[in-house]
């Protein structure tokens, strides 16, 4: 593994078990199969609608979830195997913001509870404990008198700010933003954006950044994942999947994106015809899991699954149109 | 392909048959040593799985053979289904009778010992057998193994039958005894209710090949179907299809176009057990085949053309029977050459004929297993000869 | 010397509290505008500007503890001026549902759990029209094809919680349809669904809007569906309007500061932004909100006129209006640069 690499993950699966009968199960293919490589520094967009497993992936890889099948290496070494200290360096070193700012804070602690639950139980020797949390609260735009309310006491993206002083406080290398600004209004969205930005310049964090919002994953993203049902079917830079999208879903995808500019979103460039609905995870199709919505589908695709090409330079699509058999 | 595939099926069934025979073997021979009725009803029930898959593997077996097992085959399930219900009725009444004779089953140490195996040995059985057919079978890996589990729940209840009559509640095992009985005619009616649809009302089996052929037949080079039937039997469906190839197609594609054909007639009709597929080559047919032009007599690049020659090519006379020029025009939003090679392909073409083109192009046309030979001539009408030299031979 | 524009409903001077313990919420205050016929008309906002009561207050579908204090909802129908505030609950009735039709952002709440989808699109029918229940149960299934549901003969069938959210908010759309109404008010109506389908509903809504002549007013806060979408847009803050033109006006010479700010914020993948600027501050409390201009406390141009009095409409261009004083001064110094020039 090469030395910029942080994050490695290898066909990474993760089935969830539906009971049917006893000793029977169907399984939700949630990711099933999933390859790639997250660089020191980037922010590594993933995008995907839902249903897509997009926010399973997120969990497995800070093994907030065990997987059924394939690895994941943070700075070479395979989290599924850590154990005891080292499990817990791994922890901390890997934080996550969740979407949700309502549910992920615990109502009956206070801010500065939420906040050093972290460093108390990884052991943080802090010598002023109120001084370390107000500093990280001012960093994130909150001020002293905050320190000992409680979470209801806050708007939304007041919580999120403090999910993210949450995640700071223990000196992290990764983060994982899973839809970090979804239940947020567009100009609070835009403070919290810009201030995962700021703190990326100045704390050099890696990011994944989940959202199915495809312009907001553009703009924080240094490069994209498009996943559908389990399974990336593209992946380049942010510029270049908007430029040259390869895959038909994801030319699907830019073709329902609504643009704000009327002059530009009434004429799209792409203008695929969207059809049909995305189908159970629990029972995907055979072959290539787009054929069922795909403008370009052939007989091919309907019993055979295409793998991940490198079709240009640093540019993967998982496709029949861009792979020789 | 689909020799391993249904030949996987069958030895699977066999271990199947293997477990059952064990069992009912294990049941009965308990029966007679212990008198308790709850552990003959699940010998019967074994035997009633028995007979169906004994009858599954072969048609299994006479599929893979070429030989084709017969209507009577089904109408044989039905007899033995109705036959069975027949005696489980007459199991019900001696059981009936066994309630109010409050006797202590005898050896009860070894009936329930025998439940219990019943119990392990199906347990294990049903998850080994689905997951060994989960890749290729499912639904007869899951209706198998739902028969396993229902033996188990049926054991379950035996062994606590058996619990209550050593505590000398002596009616409670013939009781569950009848019970049991009532939840395997219950099923049997289902089956019989669904094989004699399949055998009287065509309409499933109809189904069944409407789906495939809508499906197959999208793909140019498989021109028809002929012969083709299917029969229901019980849970399950078998039968044969005979596609006809276009000659232009070499033999050594065939498993490829066998293989798309078995994996999506599985897949949309999941009941098939056994399917007799065969690829027959036209003796006589018209191919078509297309030219990317310029112009007039220009052959041009395909990815830079909107304009195609059509040609139909009789077979084996290698004469030219039709001769049109088409345009098309594809919406500037879409991928120009994959959908250009797409519209080709709903217009039945075979083979393209071209100066150059794109891989995307070239990718699409394949998915269609339409062939894109590259031309070394300039001018159309020599390509063409040239290309109608080299399918003479 | 205005053209008389073909108005379909016009609001004037609306005013919404909310009675709660909290205080009095002015929800709405002085909320006037007018949708023409035909158009798609959007009524953009942050949470907690009004919008939705806006909406509702419209058919006078507010409940204790909230009030319509004041105003006027008028609906020009056939020649007809009808204030739907004015309106005997039983009149309102045959309009509010019919006439004027309702489509919500959360499908599951509109659609009864326990009653198949057909039955309630049926429901629907049979409550406006004299039909029988089997001509019903048809219009049911073509109304289904219509918004585009595959297989309709089946899905008649479904119950709600069989159904995914896109084909919901479809199944709520056919019921809203059902009785060709004039006026489709659609709040939020793809905010908790997938792009994909989001693109769908909102091109289903376009075709309906083209083949019927239907007039609709789309309520949300995403920037690119109102420029996919809208023809005439109206900006809310705090409970007031503060801007109302084309949708290419709003976009291309945004001129109230708080719509200039939202624009700023939203990022645009087809462009190069450096950074996404927001607006500093907050919303304000709506119990007891700011005197004077109620985005005076977060605006960077505030001046001392705007924390005293509420600004006025100004028209700055052809049927775009913004509520500033910034604007307000330039039509004052017009009117005496004319009254100049005249003597």
């Amino acid at each position: 593994m090469s030395d910029d690499v942080l994050i490695k993950v290898e066909n990474l699966k993760k089935y969830f078990p539906v009971r049917r009968f006893i000793f029977s199960k169907d399984y939700v293919k949630a990711v099933d199969g999933v390859t790639f490589e997250i660089k020191k520094g980037e922010t590594f967009g993933v995008v995907g609608e839902s249903g897509s497993g997009k926010t399973t992936l997120g969990r497995v890889i800070l093994r907030l979830i065990e997987p059924t099948d394939g690895h994941v290496y943070f700075e070479g070494e395979d989290i599924f195997k850590l154990k005891g200290k080292k499990l817990l360096e791994f922890r901390r070193k890997a934080q996550m913001v969740f979407q949700d700012p309502f549910s992920s804070l615990d109502p009956r602690m206070t801010i500065f509870q939420i906040i050093m639950e972290g460093p108390i139980t990884h052991g943080m020797k802090i010598d002023d404990p109120e001084e370390f949390v107000v500093s990280l609260l001012r960093k994130v735009g909150l001020e002293r008198v905050h320190l000992h309310r409680y979470p209801h006491e806050f708007s939304g993206g007041q919580k999120q700010r403090i999910a993210i002083a949450r995640a700071l406080s223990l000196n992290p290398e990764f983060i994982v933003l899973d839809e970090p600004t979804s239940a947020l209004d567009v100009s609070v969205q835009a403070q919290i954006l810009e201030m995962l930005r700021d703190f990326q310049r100045e704390f050099k964090f890696t990011y994944m950044f989940i959202s199915h919002d495809l312009s907001v994953v553009k703009y924080m993203s240094d490069r994209i994942a498009v996943v559908y049902l389990g399974q990336i079917v593209e992946i380049t830079s942010s510029d270049e999947l908007f430029e040259r999208p390869l895959h038909p879903y994801t030319r699907i995808l830019l073709s329902a994106l609504p643009i704000p500019d009327p002059e530009i979103t009434r004429k799209k460039k792409i203008k695929e015809e969207i059809v049909g609905e995305p189908p159970s995870p629990i029972n995907p199709p055979l072959g290539c899991r787009f054929h069922t919505r795909c403008p370009y589908a052939m007989p091919k695709c309907r019993y055979k699954e295409p793998h991940m090409v490198e079709y240009e330079p640093k540019h993967y699509v998982a496709c029949w149109l861009y792979e020789k058999d | 392909m689909e020799i391993d595939v249904f030949q996987h099926a069958n030895n699977v069934v066999k271990k199947y048959i293997a477990y059952l025979t064990f069992l009912v073997i294990l049941n009965i021979a308990v029966f007679i040593i212990s008198r308790s009725y709850s552990i003959l009803i699940t010998g019967v029930y074994g035997i009633i799985y028995l007979i169906e898959a004994i009858m599954v593997s072969y048609i299994i077996k006479s599929i893979l053979s070429g030989r084709v097992p017969k209507k009577e085959t089904s109408k044989s399930l039905l007899f033995t289904d109705i036959l069975c219900v027949s005696i489980l009725a007459a199991l019900i009444f001696l059981s009936y009778m066994a309630m109010s004779s409050m006797k202590m089953v005898s050896e009860p140490l070894i009936a329930f010992s025998t439940t219990i195996i019943t119990l392990i040995v199906t347990g294990i059985a049903s998850i080994k057998l689905e997951e060994s057919l989960l890749d290729d079978l499912p639904y007869l890996g899951r209706r198998l193994g739902d028969h396993l589990r229902m033996l188990l729940i049926v054991s379950a209840f035996a062994a606590f039958g058996i619990i209550m009559n050593v505590l000398t509640i002596y009616w409670f095992e013939p009781a569950i005894a009848i019970l049991i009985a009532i939840i395997i005619i219950r099923e049997e009616l289902y089956k019989i209710n669904r094989t004699y649809k399949g055998i009287a009302r065509p309409e499933e089996r109809e189904a069944i090949l409407e789906l495939t052929k809508r499906e197959v037949l999208e793909v140019p080079v498989i021109k028809d179907i002929s012969d083709a039937w299917f029969s229901i039997f019980g849970y399950f469906a078998y039968g044969a299809l005979k596609f006809n190839i276009s000659p232009i197609v070499p033999e050594d594609e065939y498993p490829e176009i066998r293989k798309f054909i078995l994996k999506r007639l599985i897949r949309t009709n999941p009941n098939v057990i056994a399917v007799d597929l065969s690829l027959d080559r036209l003796e006589t047919d018209t191919i078509k085949i297309v030219v990317s032009i310029k112009d007039d007599n220009t052959i041009g690049s395909f990815d830079e053309t909107s304009k195609f020659l059509l040609l139909n090519v009789s077979y084996p006379e290698i004469k030219i029977t039709k001769n049109e020029v088409v345009e098309i025009e594809v919406a500037e939003y879409k991928i120009i050459p994959a959908q250009k090679a797409r519209e080709l392909a709903l217009k039945k073409v075979e083979v393209l004929l071209t100066k150059d083109i794109s891989d995307l192009a070239r990718n699409e046309l394949e998915g269609w297993f339409i062939k894109t030979y590259i031309t070394k001539s300039n001018i159309a009408e020599e390509a063409v000869k040239e290309f109608l030299n080299s399918i003479k031979t | 010397m205005s053209e008389e524009v073909d108005k379909i409903l016009e609001v004037k001077n609306l005013d919404v509290r909310f009675y709660t313990y909290a205080g009095v919420v002015k929800a709405i205050s002085n909320v006037s505008f007018y949708v023409k016929r035909g158009e798609v008309f959007c009524l953009v906002g942050e949470t907690g500007c009004g919008k939705t009561v806006a909406s509702r207050a419209m058919t006078r579908l507010i409940s204790a503890p909230g009030k319509i204090e004041k105003g006027e909802v008028i609906y020009y129908r056939d020649g007809e001026k009808i204030n739907l505030l004015e309106l005997p609950e039983e009149e309102l009735n045959k309009i509010r549902g019919f006439e004027i039709a309702y489509i919500f952002q959360d499908p599951s709440a509109s659609l009864d759990p326990l009653y198949t989808t057909g039955y309630q699109v049926v429901e629907s029918i049979v409550a406006h029209n004299d039909m029988s229940m089997k001509e019903a149960w048809k219009k049911a299934i073509d109304m289904l094809r219509l918004v585009l549901i595959p297989d309709p003969e089946a899905r008649v069938k479904n119950y709600p919680h069989e159904m995914s959210g896109g084909m919901k908010q479809r199944i709520v759309i056919s019921i809203a349809l059902s009785n060709n109404p004039k006026v489709i008010i659609a709040d939020e109506p793809t905010t908790n669904v997938d792009v994909t389908i989001q693109a769908q509903l909102l091109d289903l809504l376009r075709k309906l809007r083209e083949k019927y002549g239907t007039t609709v007013i789309l309520i949300t806060h995403n920037m690119g569906v109102v420029a996919e979408m809208a023809d005439r847009v109206a900006v809310m803050y705090a409970g007031k309007i503060i801007e109302v033109a084309s949708v290419f006006e709003i976009f291309k010479n945004p001129a109230h500061p708080y719509t200039k700010g939202l624009l700023k914020a939203v990022p645009n993948p087809l462009i190069k932004i450096e950074k996404l600027v927001h607006i500093p501050g907050t919303v304000p409390n709506l119990v007891f909100p700011p005197p004077g201009c109620r985005f005076h406390t977060r605006c960077p141009y505030a001046k001392d006129i705007c924390k005293a009095k509420e600004p006025p409409k100004v028209e700055i261009n052809k049927e775009h209006y913004v509520y500033c004083w910034l604007y307000a001064e330039k039509e004052k110094k017009k009117e005496i640069v004319v009254k100049e020039a005249k003597s």
